[in-house]
């Protein structure tokens, strides 16, 4: 087993152990590999590519999406995410997002490493958006005067931290648990998700 | 008190040739559902498309970034 093989499958394990706590059912998380000579590369997503289903009061109203690109390579040894994106979005069939927590190793634009979207809206964020962002070293903000399509507060990346200080997928958990009440699995210390390995001697306690 | 336990991940190690006919197929779904490529990725998170097509885009983002030191 390679090195990346390994670390992917313990990365994928310690996201298992996160989700099950919000979503007890959920389905094994799949990773691919692809090898090549300097660089091996590895996505971690849902098996089927869905999203996982999470419920308040045993009601099924919201998705949470994950999905994380890895790479390994002769330049660091250890599994570095590139890029990953935690969404949360209602089960109601209107299927837009309510927020996404992104994290871009190396942005090829102008946006923070590690960002939040938020999907909502208010027009004062509208109009301000209305206007060409003449300052900003965006194409899109530059130009966003004369789009046709309406501006829109989930266009804004809210910087979140860089590579060492992001939220992880613990913490977009617990912010379900603690903001909306999400059903989870009674947790070990003090109702926090696991920092790591899941739980008091890594164990988790079912629903 | 039972323990919850974890599934093993599915591991699957994946060459170039596949990933070419995937990224293929994907666009092609895409742009049947969205008319382009570029319109479909300007959609994506509007939500105004059935969940199911939700997994062409996982799946596009997946192959892309998997030969993206092929481009």
């Amino acid at each position: 087993m390679s090195d990346l093989e390994e670390q992917a499958q313990e990365f994928a394990h310690l996201l298992s152990s996160t989700i099950r706590l919000v979503c007890p059912d959920a389905h094994p998380l799949a990773i691919q590999i692809r090898k090549r000579k300097s660089r091996t590369l590895a996505t971690i997503e849902p098996e089927n590519g869905s999203a996982y289903p999470i419920t308040i009061s045993g009601a099924h109203l919201l998705d949470l999406t994950v999905s994380y690109e890895c790479s390994i390579s002769d330049n660091h040894s250890y599994l570095r995410v590139e890029e990953s994106g935690i969404g949360v979005r209602p089960h109601d069939g209107s299927g837009e997002h309510l927020m996404r927590f992104e994290y871009l190793h190396s942005p090829n634009s102008p946006v923070p490493s590690s960002h939040l979207h938020i999907h909502a809206h208010r027009d004062a964020w509208t109009f301000m958006m209305a206007h060409d962002g003449v300052g900003s070293d965006r194409r899109d903000v530059k130009r966003r005067g004369s789009n046709t399509k309406i501006p829109q507060l989930s266009d804004v990346h809210f910087p979140l931290g860089g590579p060492r200080m992001r939220p992880t997928l613990e913490d977009v958990v617990e912010l379900l648990i603690h903001e909306l009440g999400v059903d989870h699995a009674r947790m070990c210390s003090r109702d926090s998700p696991p920092r790591g390995p899941c739980g008091v001697n890594g164990r988790c306690v079912p629903w | 008190m039972s323990t919850m336990t974890t599934p093993d991940p599915i591991v699957r190690c994946v060459e170039e040739p596949e990933l070419r006919e995937r990224r293929q197929r994907v666009i092609e779904r895409l742009e049947r559902h969205f008319g382009s490529l570029e319109d479909a990725l300007s959609l994506e998170f509007t939500g105004a498309y059935p969940a199911e097509w939700l997994k062409d885009f996982s799946e596009y983002h997946a192959v892309t970034f998997l030969l993206s030191d092929d481009e």
